[in-house]
């Protein structure tokens, strides 16, 4: 029973998310750039929803375009880290020999730092800004999906349907697209769906320390970090920045068990 | 040369061979982990039309022979031809263009097709790779086509494989098979993992289809009494080698290897009144990771000298298309059975 | 005919309960005399196995027993205590299987495992169990027992392993040993040694077997009576040459005449039993051979013939064999 309500709750928070960050110019009340600097730090009202904050800025308006910053990376990062992962996952397991070899050691490697860690090297490296963080972030996903790819793609190297597919003419391209990725598939689109949540955490926490998206932009971070400095005097901003995050990646986490709980045939015959 | 032993007879259906086989395997080896020889110099030739049944026990190699000739797995030596030409070399993506003519039946219904791919894509599969079938309602149809040719209904083409039985499904592989008119079909136990009452159906269906198409076999089995009804000649493997290749009729009737002649009278009577007199050979097969030296039959063989501890015996030939690697082959053996005291057991 | 050592009488088992009941033993009879081996032959699904292990008193999960009795050496086992049935288990009644992986512990000495139950039921010390399992490995044709009793499971062949819990099962000389397909994962010589060694023990040892099969040549090789079995029940019983000589049931007759035989010419085309094995859950109604037989009347799809005497030892359940 609280199962079904989590997933429904989620499901209709991610739906309303959805629709915020598509239709953010409509929603916006306010311009979120624009200062209104005889309401600094005001608390809630009729004008301004959640308040304004230390410059005078309608925090629902920023809350709902850094919604926006926060799902365009929380969503491009696994993708991308999926697309780059997967591949290399599979031609590892798929070729073996040296391809394999030279694949796993690097993800051991890469596995080893803390994926906030490794972000923090390559955002230091590359510079802050939008693209970069995204780049960090997919970056520090790979070595999983390569992991799970790797893992599952082993698996169904085994069954005879693949080396039915050999012998029967397809080129190996084929048959990976064909028979490998769709019997590996439920797992990854369990594990790109959490890691959805994680990247726009890390999202969060990189611009939380400075290295995400920059001021004056608005992102989820970035109005925790304003926040927290005058968190005493205002604290609304932060607190409302902070419980957009914690719902949006509980919703994820949610949605990715249902997920896994749904693509599981034997859990689903039950 | 190109063939060892007399080649030129009668075969099944009055058909002279005088041709090139379509499958010649020559010295082919395959070893795994630098040690485990799985096949270890096996020569072998599959002609038009015909089937060469390969029989014998677990990991005597006969899945590995049928591995390697669908270029699978690579040999570690040895070379494979297919229709007069040298594959055993080749990059899969060269392999294309062989593979419409070589196809295959594997022995787990359950497994050989994708669970994630309807019945009806499935079998097109082999004709929609080269190119013979369109899209679509196209290849739907050609899909409805094929299944009702094994007796399965075109309405099923969007069904998934789990909604078949084990012996709907070894159909599909079947007539997947068929679909490209193949030369040459490499069949890897394809009734043994099937009820009995359904397993004549489809060693049916196989010689209905062999027949219509004109395709050959390479059958492999473990079992004698399937393979003496499909087989026109026969090859016995032990450890990774042949140890006699002869047509069908020669091989029931006077087989000549030791191995052969217990493998024979190991084979459960079919009546209780006819209980055959059996050689019952002691102890089990080695492992192919430490093969005997000499003959690797000889620790098991009731006949074997110092000779077939030391000497490993050629592959000779005895008679018409006849076939044995061993010391003692002769064009009228001594049968082992006539040896042994009658109903003797096990003396391990 | 002397007492039965084991009779199984109108035994029905059901999984799940109330409406949904999926009944997989529909009213199994079958008896086994003193020294007598019987054959339980029949394909997947057919409840041979199902059989064998609730004589055993090892219900699968989810099942029970809905009527009948197991009736062994005058006792109804399935009104005994799991307690009672542990002392018969291993002691009177023994069991091997087809995968002996799946039954010997893979961490124990096998000398060990076959002493287990002589120091339980016989108290044997610890000494003359370990003497009394070398001589039982003995008897089942290990080479070199002293040696093999230390060994562990994985370091025999698939041969061995199966002769090892074939000792392990009758080092408590049992009364009757139920074997479940116990050459079936074994090599064709493999599997003639086995046959050997248990036909062997049992005239030694003037053991009752129940062996449990697919396979014909098995019980030709092994059975003096055979029990045909098809969708939970029995469908023809007979003295094993007469059934090889003129099967009765419809089911039997294809059968036999689908087996491609070694011994006979070769036919162009194998005789065929149309259709395919119904799973379990979707038993027809009536006999349920009736939608796959060839001589099937009006009233076989409505009700399943009961099984009647036809002549010495030989019964039959076919509504087409009263008729004639």
């Amino acid at each position: 029973m609280l199962d079904r309500f989590f997933i429904r709750f989620s499901l209709v928070f991610l739906g309303a998310l959805a629709c915020v960050v598509v239709f953010a110019d409509v929603i916006q009340p306010h311009d979120p750039l624009a200062q209104d600097f005889l309401n600094r730090s005001a608390g809630p009202s009729a004008e301004y929803w959640l308040g304004t904050d230390t410059l005078g800025r309608d925090v629902l308006s920023r809350i709902i375009e850094g919604a926006r910053l926060s799902m365009i990376i929380g969503i491009a990062s696994p993708l991308i880290a999926a697309v780059i992962g997967i591949s290399m996952g599979t031609t590892a397991a798929y070729f073996g020999g040296w391809v394999e070899r030279v694949i796993t050691r690097v993800t051991d490697m890469m596995m080893s730092f803390d994926p906030l860690l490794l972000g923090v090297l390559i955002v230091a490296l590359l510079g802050p800004g939008l693209q970069n963080l995204a780049v960090a972030i997919a970056f520090a996903l790979v070595p999983s999906f390569i992991r799970l790819s790797r893992g599952s793609t082993l698996a169904v190297r085994q069954e005879a349907y693949v080396d039915a597919a050999i012998a029967m003419g397809r080129n190996t391209t084929g048959t990976i697209l064909r028979h490998v990725l769709p019997n590996i598939s439920g797992p990854l689109i369990v594990m790109t769906t959490i890691w959805v949540g994680t990247a726009i955490r890390l999202e969060a926490t990189l611009s939380f320390i400075g290295l995400g998206a920059q001021p004056p932009m608005p992102s989820w971070g970035n109005i925790v970090r304003e926040g927290v400095s005058d968190i005493f005097g205002s604290p609304l901003p932060a607190l409302f920045a902070g419980l957009a995050i914690t719902l949006t990646v509980l919703s994820f986490n949610v949605l990715g068990d249902a997920l896994r709980d749904w693509l599981d045939p034997e859990r689903r015959n039950q | 040369m190109r063939r060892r032993g007399p080649t030129g007879g009668v075969l099944g259906e009055g058909c002279v061979v005088t041709e090139e086989p379509i499958l010649k395997l020559e010295r082919l080896q395959k070893v795994f982990g630098g040690k485990i020889h799985a096949v270890d110099g096996v020569d072998l030739e599959v002609r038009k039309r015909e089937t060469l049944a390969l029989v014998g026990e677990s990991g005597c190699g006969k899945s590995t022979v049928a591995r390697l000739a669908l270029r699978l797995t690579a040999p570690t030596a040895g070379t494979i031809a297919f229709e007069g030409r040298d594959i055993t070399k080749l990059p899969q993506w060269k392999l294309k263009s062989i593979r419409r003519r070589l196809q295959f039946v594997f022995q787990d219904p359950y497994s050989s097709l994708d669970p994630r791919v309807t019945a009806g894509a499935s079998i097109t599969e082999p004709m929609f790779v080269h190119g013979l079938v369109g899209f679509g309602a196209k290849r739907k149809a050609k899909a409805g086509e094929l299944m009702e040719k094994v007796g399965l209904s075109a309405r099923h083409v969007d069904q998934w494989p789990r909604q078949f039985s084990g012996g709907q499904r070894q159909r599909l592989g079947i007539i997947r098979a068929f679909s490209v008119e193949p030369h040459l079909i490499v069949a890897d136990e394809p009734v043994s993992a099937l009820d009995v009452s359904v397993r004549s159906q489809v060693i049916n269906l196989l010689q209905d289809l062999q027949e219509t198409v004109g395709t050959a076999y390479l059958f492999i089995s473990h079992d004698m009494a399937t393979v003496k009804h499909i087989a026109d000649r026969v090859a016995v493997m032990y450890l990774g080698r042949i140890m006699e290749t002869a047509p069908k009729e020669t091989f029931f009737s006077a087989p000549h290897h030791p191995y052969s002649q217990a493998l024979l009278s190991a084979v459960p009577s079919s009546h209780p009144r006819r209980k055959r007199q059996r050689v019952v050979l002691p102890g089990d097969p080695p492992s192919p990771a430490k093969t005997p030296s000499g003959c690797r039959f000889h620790p098991r063989c009731p006949m074997a000298v110092d000779r077939c501890r030391n000497e490993v015996p050629e592959l000779r030939a005895i008679g018409k298309d006849h076939q044995v690697a061993c010391h003692f082959a002769a064009p009228n053996p001594l049968n082992v059975n006539e040896l042994l005291p009658a109903g003797s057991t096990a003396t391990a | 005919m002397t007492a039965p050592l084991l009779s199984v009488e109108g035994l029905r088992l059901a999984f799940g309960t109330g409406e949904d009941a999926i009944e997989a033993l529909r009213g199994v009879d079958i008896s086994i005399g003193p020294g007598e081996c019987l054959g339980l032959v029949g394909e997947s699904g057919s409840g041979k196995s199902l059989t064998a292990f609730t004589t055993m008193g090892l219900l699968p999960t989810q099942s029970q027993v809905v009527a009948g009795r197991v009736m062994f050496a005058g006792q109804d086992l399935l009104q005994k205590s799991e307690r009672e049935l542990e002392q018969l288990r291993g002691n009177d009644l023994s069991m091997i299987f087809q995968e002996p992986m799946t039954a010997l512990n893979p961490v124990m000495h096998v000398g060990e495992q076959i002493a287990a139950p002589l120091r339980r039921h016989l108290g044997l010390s610890r000494k003359a169990a370990r003497t009394r399992a070398i001589e039982q490995l003995d008897l089942v044709g290990i080479p070199d027992p002293h040696a093999r009793v230390d060994n562990f499971p994985h370091e025999m062949s698939g041969g061995m392993r199966q002769r090892t819990m074939i000792a392990m099962a009758l080092a408590c000389d049992p009364k009757l040993l139920i074997a479940d397909e116990p050459t079936t994962a074994l090599d064709t010589t493999i599997q003639a040694q086995i046959i050997e060694l248990l036909n062997g023990l049992r005239r030694e040892l003037g053991l009752s077997i129940l062996i449990i099969t697919h396979d014909l040549g098995v019980i030709a090789e092994m059975a003096d009576r055979v029990a045909v079995m098809y969708g939970g029940r029995v469908v023809e019983e007979s003295p094993v040459d007469k059934l090889f000589d003129e099967p009765l049931h419809p089911y039997s007759k294809g059968l036999l005449r689908s087996t491609p035989d070694i011994d006979m010419p070769v036919a162009r085309r194998l005789a065929t039993i149309s259709g395919a094995v119904p799973h379990v859950t979707e038993l027809p109604s009536g006999c349920t051979f009736h939608p796959r037989c060839p001589d099937r009347l009006e009233i076989c799809s409505k009700e399943a013939p009961e099984e009647k005497c036809v002549g010495a030892g030989r019964r039959v359940a076919c509504w087409a064999r009263d008729v004639s």
